[in-house]
């Protein structure tokens, strides 16, 4: 058997020798020689030692044991094998040692390609060996035996390699160094060495991914390669590439922003960034990816931080969109880094709102316009920055609306006024200066952009239920005296409200709009009836509102007796009305309602448009031309001062004249007289008396809305309690709190010592108790 | 400037100085009740009650009076006199007076 051994190997030998110095190329003849000499000798060994047992295994009786090297021969043949390589290894490397740099590159690729290649055609000579023999000692999970490739491989790395490693890894990274440095270097070069590196992986482990199906024993692919670990590529190069990396970029930053601005820098880091990108995509491994560009975030970003910081408020305020985009994009990358950013925008928004209303502030209070508009153009500015730089990012946009909802509730103008919730009111102002007829307001088109701006400004609002309150007040004057511009933009705005807020924020705005449409019918069926039965209503021409109770904001209010004729009318279509509808009543609302009063007294026939009590006064000009306030308050039966504002307007338009003096207000002598002034002119021949809205009344206005509002809002405070307890029953102050304040923050921020009080009335009112011996526990009492 | 000066008219129609020309009074309604809340379910009589609420009847939920002059909601009140047909405030047999429209 030796002397086989001995006669193969000569043969053997020789052909290795000739595979692998590669002086002439093997010819297919040579190459099946060689297979059949292995061949050979492994099968003729086998059949001089075939024994019962090993038959019983070719009977595909794996199982049974067998003595080992009894049957399958080959194991001088693998040693043979494994002293040649090893000794060829060696003579390799002797011959390396004269070589540096890229000449040790060259030389490491070009002997390393052939010795591959070489070993290739090895494995294919052994691939019996490979097949039995190996396989068998493999599956018997012996250590220390390698198909031939992976023994080559394993020759080359033990060798060779570990001897030249250090010498090789630098001279790759002088190159990678070199090309940072800007010059071209030939990358085959690199990505050949790293090939090698790789390809040693194929005899090491990375940690058996858990759950796959291990490696069935019998596969009839030993060639096949096995996935290659990553072990001798991140030993002998990774480690040491990102050691180099970071040293490399913290030094160049450091050096960079001693002399440029942080702006410049962030366009240099972007630019590296890039480029190491490219650089894996070259001629790196793409596992390399993630841990480089973890240690470029560490060294050009992470740790500057800092600078960043100081930097990007100026950036905020000078606007710079390309580079506060480039920042985001570069602060992305790292962990926590954003958060410092968004929360200096979000500063920077609120002073800037703060700064943007203070500048409008003594315009504010009177132009919800102006303040408004201040808003919306922060907004506009940010809210664009936010989607071009910022690209949208969640936390941004968070960010925004809580500065915006900050300092749209609490700035300079809602502090300077006693009224808490001034912005839902200019806002409600606002949107009612819109809908309302004017000449001054765009077309209907513009307006519903600009209602779409007031939803935006809406969304932020904190006091929602202060915004309805104005809203309702206004929408029922526009609808009452008929000065809504469109009813298009109407429903569509009370669309969105109610799309934002729900069914139940807008259902009162919805009746009223529904009241207002009854009312015109009603009006119509009533002047039917009228020309049926002959009714007289004195020539006057009537048009009704009526307005359920309780979903108008109006209340009663007296002003003076009412002229006879209007009276008569009045009770002509109550008498109508009852009759139609069993069971209501009407109350008269005085203040609100309005007419027109046909003047003869001058060349010109004017129309006076007036509330119900100025057209009683302009008829007491029928009798008398001068009366003194006395006089007209007592046979009006005027209330209180009221007969002022009546007046006003009528002595703003000198339609009237007063005796001694010009100005009237409360404080004026009772005996002064008030003449209709016989010089009397006007361009318009209409005249609306009615229209001017005091300063008094939007005073008036928001006195209401604040007594209104707290009253309301313990209402809603004690349901939301009521709502709560009676779904958990029990439950304890504090969570009873938070639960009732989430509830309410869609409508309102509600007042915690409120909360309170309201939970002592329902505790009197006995819907709830304090538990026994547990104080800070409420119980629900049903 | 020219003014117009106040000119005495001859016409009959026109003898006053100031006629009236066109009037839109403004009215509330409410149901006319002594009590403004519904015994039977303590809703506003001017609010429907909390089923015709839910089930976006609101337009249809209307007052009922008693010959006690009592009133509730005329569903509130259906339900109710299916179980005791007396009024709920004064224990009066219930009799409709009359149902609101």
């Amino acid at each position: 058997m030796s002397e086989n051994l001995a006669n193969t190997w000569a043969e053997l030998g020789k052909g290795l020798e000739k595979i692998y110095t590669n002086v002439d190329p093997v010819s297919t003849k040579q190459y099946m020689e060689l297979y059949s000499h292995v061949y050979n000798f492994c099968t003729k060994s086998h059949l001089e030692d075939v024994t019962p047992l090993t038959r019983n295994r070719r009977n595909n009786q794996p199982n049974v044991a067998t003595p080992s090297g009894a049957e399958f021969v080959g194991e001088d043949l693998y040693k043979k094998l494994v002293t040649f390589l090893e000794e060829y290894v060696n003579e390799l490397r002797a011959a390396c040692h004269s070589f540096r740099g890229t000449e040790l590159l060259e030389h490491y690729n070009r002997v390393w390609e052939s010795f591959r290649f070489s070993s290739t055609a090895v494995n294919g000579i052994f691939s019996y060996l490979n097949r039995h023999w190996i396989k068998r000692e493999l599956d018997e999970g012996k250590t220390g035996i390698y198909e031939v490739y992976n023994l080559a491989v394993r020759c080359w790395q033990e060798k060779f390699f570990v001897h030249v490693a250090d010498a090789v890894t630098n001279a790759v990274l002088d190159l990678i160094l070199n090309e940072r440095n800007g010059e071209s270097i030939p990358t085959s070069l690199v990505s050949g060495v790293l090939n090698s590196y790789l390809e040693m992986g194929i005899n090491e482990h990375d940690d058996p991914p858990t759950g796959q199906q291990v490696l069935r024993p019998t596969t009839n692919a030993p060639t096949e390669k096995r996935p290659r670990a990553l072990v001798v590529f991140k030993t002998y190069f990774e480690r040491k590439f990102l050691e180099q990396t970071r040293l490399y970029y913290s030094a160049e930053a450091q050096e960079f922003l001693a002399q440029n601005s942080v702006i410049e820098y962030l366009k240099k880091v972007e630019e590296r960034i890039k480029e190491e990108r490219d650089r894996v995509d070259r001629y790196l491994d793409t596992s390399t990816l993630e841990p480089l560009m973890k240690a470029c975030d560490d060294v050009l970003i992470a740790n500057y931080l800092d600078r960043f910081r100081g930097e990007f408020d100026s950036m905020l305020e000078n606007n710079q969109k390309d580079d506060l985009a480039r920042m985001f994009t570069l602060c992305e990358r790292v962990d926590g880094c954003l958060e410092v950013l968004r929360s200096i925008m979000e500063n920077h928004i609120e002073r800037k709102g703060r700064a943007a209303i203070s500048n409008v502030t003594t315009d504010a209070n009177s132009d919800p316009k102006t303040y408004v508009n201040a808003i919306l153009s922060v907004h506009q500015l940010f809210s664009s920055l936010v989607t071009y730089a910022f690209k949208n990012d969640h936390g941004f946009v968070q960010a925004m609306d809580k500065a915006f909802t900050s300092f749209i509730n609490r700035n300079n103008a809602t502090d300077n006024t006693k009224a808490p919730s001034r912005s839902p009111e200019l806002l409600a102002r606002y949107a009612d200066l819109l809908l309302r007829k004017s000449a001054k307001n765009p077309p209907e088109n513009e307006v519903e952009e600009a209602l779409n701006q007031v939803m935006i400004v809406f969304k932020y609002i904190e006091d929602k239920d202060v915004f309805q309150k104005y809203y309702s007040k206004m929408l029922a004057k526009r609808l009452v005296h008929e000065l809504s511009a469109s009813e298009d933009n109407e429903s569509a705005m009370l669309q969105k409200l109610k799309q934002m807020c729900g069914f139940e924020y807008t259902s009162k705005l919805q009746r009223m709009y529904t009241d207002t449409t009854v009312s015109k019918e009603l009006t119509q069926t009533f002047k039917r009836e009228v020309n049926e039965k002959n009714i007289d209503l004195h020539h006057v021409d009537l048009s009704v509102m009526i307005l359920a109770h309780g979903v108008w904001p109006f209340q009663y209010m007296e002003t003076c007796t009412i002229p006879p004729i209007l009276q008569n009318v009045m009770d002509k279509f109550s008498a109508f009305y009852v009759a139609r509808h069993t069971g209501r009543k009407l109350t008269f609302l005085q203040h609100m309602s309005r007419g027109e009063v046909t003047c003869n007294a001058y060349n010109r026939k004017y129309g006076f448009m007036a509330s119900t009590a100025q057209m009683a006064v302009l008829l007491k000009f029928n009798d008398n031309l001068s009366y003194s306030l006395q006089e007209i308050t007592d046979s009006l039966e005027f209330k209180n001062d009221l007969l002022c504002n009546v007046l006003q307007t009528m002595l703003k338009v000198d339609l009237i004249t007063l005796s001694e003096t010009k100005t009237l207000d409360a404080n004026t002598p009772m005996d002064t007289v008030v003449s209709l002034n016989p010089n009397f002119f006007s361009k318009k021949l209409k005249v609306d008396l009615s229209k001017a809205v005091t300063r008094s009344e939007v005073r008036k206005e928001q006195v209401d809305v604040q007594k209104d509002l707290e009253e309301d809002r313990r209402m809603v405070i004690q349901a939301a309690i009521v709502r709560v307890m009676k779904m958990r029953k029990k439950l304890a102050h504090s969570a009873l709190m938070t639960e009732v304040i989430k509830q309410l923050s869609v409508r309102f921020k509600p007042n915690v010592k409120v909360i309170k009080k309201c939970i002592d009335t329902l505790i009197e009112k006995e819907y709830l108790a304090r538990v026994e011996g547990d104080r800070d526990q409420y119980e629900y009492l049903s | 400037m020219e003014t117009d000066s106040p000119v005495q008219t001859s016409s009959e129609e026109q003898q006053k100085l100031f006629s009236l020309k066109k009037w839109n009074p403004v009215a509330l309604w409410t149901w006319d009740v002594e009590c403004d809340t519904c015994a039977i379910c303590r809703v506003n009589l001017m609010e429907a009650c909390l089923r015709c609420q839910s089930d976006s009847k609101s337009d249809e939920c209307v007052v009922v009076w008693g010959e006690c002059n009592h009133s509730f909601h005329n569903c509130c009140m259906a339900l109710w006199v299916k179980q005791n047909n007396r009024c709920p405030l004064c224990q009066v047999d219930w009799s409709v007076q009359r149902v609101g429209k």
